[in-house]
């Protein structure tokens, strides 16, 4: 009787599971893989009647010699490592500062989700009028300190300082409201204990807050970095890419390629190149997320 | 019991989704779709009921003047008219996903000419439709219908506005118009720069996607060209290395943030009066606003002019027309869509209410158009860049290297080398069908 009864369970769970792995398998796992078929051949989308020809590795070997891919990863590895490094200082700085109950500390969070909740096609179209060298409010206002006019979009460096400051106004309230939720969740008997027994407010954020905060960190760091990687609407608005490479990323450059030059080949290569890479990265930060939860507890 | 509703349910879903399969799309070199119905647009009443036309443009204008004609379409055929529209950045692309993919989404696209003979494949022939119809093919710029709508020989798409790359400049400050010099037009910018009063010798809109038909136009004037007529690249040229020095020459005379700017704040710092020559379209913003005092401050102190001639005189054209994807279910209605908003009655509109600068003939013998004859007349000569697959490569290429080289990210020869090198990987990646020239050479 009972043997009959987990094998109709175990259909009925299958019974339910079914569509959705079909869906998945369809919506999901079928691209991916054809993905990985495509990168093997050439194939124009814009060219009619063309059939896909099979060259072997060689969308994967052009890579290497592709120099705008080259100027492209440099850009999107600049921006990510000092866009997350930011973000989550000044995330974890806020956090500290309004991490409590009171009334101020929600209407402060309120505000601070503002910048996160925007289009980021709408905020990259705000901030390249604002960023405006001649007729933008941002030199406006720094003219009022003698600042002198800042080229924010048209000087290749601070184009790149441009798009950094953007990210990081759009996304440390992000940060700020996990870190919020992770420090209110530490066990306060240690951080009491810690004043019992003279702790200066320093020495109790690096030797008890941040200790106990890393696996949330290390969670945090990871969704940022990997978020960095796929930064594109917000850079596609401000510059395109401009001035020349100056802000070029590799989900811009990919976009070219599929959507542009309709080099459905190449693209699915260096899709897949880049989701491995993603993947590595994410798998690093699980393995540390463990490592740190291990050594909290 | 529960297991048994688990399974239909299960079911249910399953051939749900299978039911959802994609039909087959037409293969590209199906002969032409059926021959368009000689009855339909005579039929009495309104023939179209109940049908809907979805209609592609770029937005601004175009669209503007689309939507503008909806009424008047639909109480004429009715049919219902939806409009679509992107930016010009994006409009490429959601084109030729539709095209390729055969979907039919749209049933008119508002065709960029440098897409043309990318496009061809996939859009209906007109052919057909202009002999059933009597459509007289005469009344456009012979000019313009070679560079738009005519790929091969074959009519693809018919011309509905057409706009040479003209100068607006301050009468007040530039008294004898644009010299006809790069050199003399780089000296009289720069006696009529006065940066104490906030005023720069030109702008120029040199953002990613502008820079390089800006760079084009130099270019060609100067007697270059991207490529021999067998498509041999000859970017590495001195014409290519003089041009490139002039508009590195034009950050002396030019606000630094042009480098930043589209067509958009370009026009508007020309009409903030803050430079005394315009590098941009006319139609896309001074035309409309410039003697308009609540939008301006260069009232009845502006002019078009060409550009300066140098050794050609030719400069770049911009011309869009409206043509029937292969894909589309409602072809004939789409014709109908094309005859109207082509029409001579339509563009005259179109020009009053939207400033949109008409490829018919008559449309420029009117008396109202006498003041822009230097436009009519770069109409004749204007050219555009390849209309091939490998042109959207070849341009956006040539836009980011030029912007590296005008912002210092590299050097001059450096700068020659990647033209040279992006040139011939774009006709590699994307090589033009056996038989095609380069017309533009």
């Amino acid at each position: 009787m009972r043997l009959q009864r987990r094998k109709s369970d175990k259909f009925a769970c299958w019974a339910f599971l079914t569509p959705t792995l079909i869906f998945l398998a369809v919506t999901a796992l079928f691209p991916l893989l054809y993905s990985v078929y495509l990168s093997f051949f050439r194939l124009k989308l814009n060219m009619p009647n063309q059939t896909p020809t099979f060259v072997g590795l060689n969308n994967y070997i052009k890579m290497f010699s592709d120099t705008m891919l080259h100027t492209s990863t440099v850009n999107t590895l600049i921006f990510a490592f000092v866009s997350v490094a930011l973000e989550v200082v000044l995330g974890l700085m806020i956090a500290m500062v309004i991490c409590s109950d009171s009334m101020w500390s929600r209407v402060a969070t309120s505000i601070f989700m503002i910048p996160m909740i925007m289009a980021p096609v709408a905020i990259g179209t705000l901030w390249r009028m604002m960023m405006d060298a001649s007729t933008g409010v941002l030199n406006y206002f720094l003219s009022f300190a003698g600042v002198e006019k800042i080229q924010w979009l048209a000087d290749p460096f601070m184009a790149k300082v441009s798009v950094l400051l953007v990210n990081v106004w759009q996304l440390t309230p992000w940060v700020t409201v996990i870190c919020a939720a992770g420090l209110k969740a530490l066990p306060q008997d240690c951080i009491q204990a810690a004043l019992v027994d003279g702790a200066t407010p320093r020495q109790i954020f690096w030797k008890i807050v941040l200790p106990l905060i890393k696996p949330v960190l290390v969670i945090v760091v990871m969704m940022r970095f990997t978020d960095a990687f796929k930064v594109f609407d917000t850079i596609y608005t401000m510059t395109n890419g401009g001035p020349g490479t100056a802000t070029e990323m590799l989900p811009n450059f990919i976009y070219k390629q599929g959507l542009k030059y309709y080099d459905a080949g190449y693209a699915a290569a260096l899709a897949i190149v880049f989701v491995l890479t993603m993947a590595f990265i994410t798998l690093f930060f699980l393995k540390l997320r463990k490592k740190e939860e291990e050594n909290v507890w | 019991m529960k297991k048994w509703i688990a399974l239909l349910l299960a079911l249910v879903m399953v051939l749900s989704m299978t039911a959802c399969g994609a039909s087959e799309a037409p293969k590209a070199d199906a002969p032409a779709a059926e021959a368009p119905k000689a009855d339909a647009p005579a039929a009495a009443g309104l023939p179209y009921e109940g049908e809907t036309l979805t209609v592609l443009y770029m937005s601004g204008v175009y669209a503007d003047a689309a939507r503008a004609m909806v009424p008047e379409f639909e109480a004429a055929t009715g049919a219902k008219v939806e409009v679509v529209d992107y930016p010009y950045l994006t409009l490429h692309e959601k084109a030729l996903l539709d095209l390729t993919s055969f979907t039919g989404s749209y049933d008119v696209i508002d065709v960029a000419s440098q897409w043309d003979g990318e496009f061809a494949p996939f859009l209906e022939p007109l052919t057909d439709y202009i002999a059933r119809d009597n459509y007289d093919m005469t009344v456009w710029i012979d000019n313009v219908l070679a560079n738009c709508g005519d790929w091969q020989g074959t009519i693809i798409g018919i011309p509905n506005a057409s706009t040479p790359q003209t100068f607006a400049y301050r009468t007040d400050l530039l008294p004898n118009g644009i010299p006809d010099t790069w050199e003399e037009y780089r000296e009289a910018l720069a006696a009529a720069q006065n940066l104490d009063e906030g005023v720069y010798g030109v702008t120029v809109s040199e953002v990613a996607g502008q820079l390089g038909g800006v760079f084009d136009y130099v270019l060609w004037s100067m007697g270059g060209n991207w490529a021999d007529e067998d498509w041999n690249v000859t970017i590495d040229c001195p014409e290519a290395r003089a041009a490139l020095e002039h508009l590195y020459a034009l950050k002396d005379l030019s606000d630094p943030a042009n480098l930043a700017w589209g067509v958009d704040e370009s026009i508007q710092a020309f009409l903030d009066g803050k430079a005394a020559v315009c590098e941009t379209w006319p139609s896309l913003g001074i035309v409309q606003k410039g003697d308009d005092p609540a939008q301006s401050k260069v009232v009845g102190k502006w002019a078009l002019d060409v550009l300066p001639a140098e050794k050609t005189g030719l400069t770049l054209l911009s011309a869009w027309d409206v043509a029937i994807p292969a894909g589309s279910q409602n072809k004939d209605l789409a014709w109908e869509w094309i005859k109207m908003y082509t029409s001579y009655e339509k563009q005259n509109e179109f020009y009053d209410n939207h400033g949109i600068l008409s490829p018919r003939k008559a449309f420029w013998e009117q008396e109202k158009m006498a003041p822009q004859a230097a436009v009519r007349d770069a109409l004749d000569t204007a050219n555009m860049w390849w209309r091939i697959p490998a042109s959207v490569e070849a341009d956006s290429m040539i836009n980011t290297i030029v912007g590296s080289y005008l912002s210092d990210q590299i050097d001059l020869d450096e700068a020659i080398a990647q033209l040279d090198a992006a040139l011939k990987a774009a006709l590699e990646n994307s090589p033009p069908e056996a038989g095609i020239k380069n017309y533009n050479h």
